[in-house]
């Protein structure tokens, strides 16, 4: 019984017999088997202090779980990333890849104002949502300076399709002050589609990826808690796809 | 006739056509669904309950610890466990006697093709056991994204799947109006619970992605198979301290959570099928 190739998985199907030959290589996923279907995600830190300054970036699946990088000071846990070890620096293992066929970004706050208690939360103002979701861009080379760095749009433009929903009571601490709560804010909405990539983004094996968020101009931010000095803005990128292994 | 002759193929079914004839063979096991026929269409939901409320039940907030964690779809109706210290009932899980642990029997299995998870809080036991939305949107947001879950089959010999937090996962499930005078149960302070009428409208109840959203699609079944114990946990990937964070941020924007109890049920959409033994 044979394995199930890569080209036989839902939109990859139109690749078989397929070679990629462009500016990030050149490969076949007819060399390749379905291992596992996974989602990939990755988050980067940016500390604020009401501002992020333009061209400040920060490297996206580098960093695996337990590790600390990405603009973020403690070991990156399993609700910032599930790259695992044996991928550090975007490097997958000798004998495995990883097709992604849609991404998407999520953007949301993380403050640690309480020692050993940080936490994460929406955004409160979608002005400065806006802001980020619009100054943010990412891009993507693989095989280093042999290869083109491919830019892409700011991340407004690659919605998440995830989010909360609802307003919430106005019971306790929240009843006096804010008699009405926010929806979380999110890049897109809930109900968005994660958008498709038109080619698969590939992590080859054995050979470093390089994705990257980059503010591309000065990001400044107005909400209360959004700009404590404490406060950091958290990019994370999903992708939807395939962990495949190579067919020997 | 043989056993299967006249059921109906798993392959011939809405979502798994496309997967006659082919060999699932990955970090999960071996199997094809050729092998298997239609029993029930029927979806699979499992709950978890992470008490938060300081010892003695009072009602206030509390904190989830980093690494807190249950394994879902263990414990069956009527049977203590996943955090519980009731026996669930029908509203908290559908698994049956005969899959206690996770394991289908001899010549069962269960395939899943959609998932999400749905995010409530309830009191502690020994109140009056009220089921709520989550009160606040930050305390919503903090649950949906410091929470992840993970999957494994066969144990140590394959790989633990892990997942992306809750968020990623909407269940497309929800209350979507406040009405016009929605009523509202304040269980922030001790005693009984005080029902107030909301008559600024404002409420909408707090849903892990909207009613309008779509469940996820797995783009490849997930699959329990027979006499094989399936092993899906949901783990605080991150510590929660919900009565800490509402004395930080500026009035009203505090994580606040009132009830004692986060409770977070995963469900999935699929068929159950036979297997000629």
């Amino acid at each position: 019984m044979e394995k199930i190739r890569a080209t036989q998985l839902t939109g990859l199907e139109k690749f078989a017999g397929v070679v990629f030959e462009g500016a990030q290589g050149k490969y076949t996923l007819d060399e390749y088997s379905y291992f596992d279907d996974t989602s990939l995600f990755s988050t980067a830190g940016f500390g604020a202090t009401g501002a992020i300054a333009a061209g400040t970036e920060q490297p996206l699946f580098n960093a695996p779980v337990g590790a600390i990088g990405q603009g973020i000071a403690a070991a990156m846990t399993l609700a910032d990333t599930n790259l695992e070890r044996g991928w550090d620096g975007g490097k997958a293992p000798a004998n495995q890849a990883y097709v992604a066929t849609q991404g998407g970004f999520e953007v949301f706050c993380w403050n640690n104002l309480v020692p050993g208690t940080p936490v994460v939360f929406p955004f409160e103002l979608a002005s400065d949502l806006h802001q980020v979701l619009a100054s943010a861009t990412w891009s993507w080379n693989v095989g280093g300076e042999a290869s083109p760095r491919l830019r892409y749009e700011p991340i407004i433009e690659w919605p998440i399709g995830a989010g909360i929903t609802g307003t919430g009571v106005t019971v306790g601490v929240q009843a006096a002050a804010v008699p009405e709560q926010n929806n979380g804010l999110s890049n897109g909405g809930p109900v968005s589609k994660m958008r498709k990539f038109t080619f698969p983004l590939f992590f080859p094996p054995n050979v470093a990826v390089d994705c990257r968020v980059r503010f591309a101009r000065l990001c400044t931010l107005t909400g209360t808690n959004t700009a404590l000095a404490t406060t950091q803005i958290r990019v994370a990128m999903h992708l939807r796809g395939y962990k495949l292994s190579k067919l020997i | 006739m043989a056993e299967n002759e006249n059921k109906i193929p798993a392959t011939s079914l809405a979502g798994l056509e496309k997967f006659a004839g082919v060999v699932f063979e990955g970090s999960q096991g071996k199997y094809m669904l050729d092998e298997f026929a239609y029993f029930d269409d029927t979806s699979l939901f499992s709950t978890g309950s992470f008490p938060c409320s300081v010892a003695g039940g009072a009602l206030v907030a509390g904190v989830i610890p980093q690494g807190s964690e249950v394994g879902l779809f263990t414990t069956p109706v009527g049977a203590i466990g996943q955090g519980f210290a009731t026996p669930l009932t029908e509203a908290e899980t559908n698994l049956e006697r005969g899959a206690q642990g996770g394991k289908f029997p001899a010549n069962i299995a269960y395939v899943a093709l959609a998932g999400g998870f749905n995010i409530y809080m309830a009191q502690p036991a020994g109140a009056a056991g009220l089921l709520l939305p989550v009160d606040n949107p930050n305390a919503m947001f903090q649950i949906a994204s410091n929470f992840v879950w993970s999957w494994n089959v066969g144990g140590e010999s394959s790989a633990r799947l892990r997942y992306e937090p809750l968020k990623l996962w909407p269940c497309a499930a929800g209350v979507a109006s406040g009405g016009v005078n929605s009523t509202l149960i304040d269980t922030a302070a001790a005693g009984p619970p005080i029902v107030i009428t909301n008559v600024a409208s404002r409420f909408l109840g707090l849903s892990n992605g909207g009613p309008a959203s779509t469940m996820r699609k797995f783009a490849f079944p997930l699959f329990f198979p027979p006499n094989v114990a399936v092993d899906c946990r949901i783990t605080a990937a991150r510590m929660l301290d919900f009565a800490v964070i509402a004395g930080v941020f500026a009035a009203g924007q505090g994580l606040l959570l009132s009830a004692g109890d986060v409770r977070i049920a995963m469900h999935l959409r699929g068929y159950k099928l036979s297997r000629p033994v």
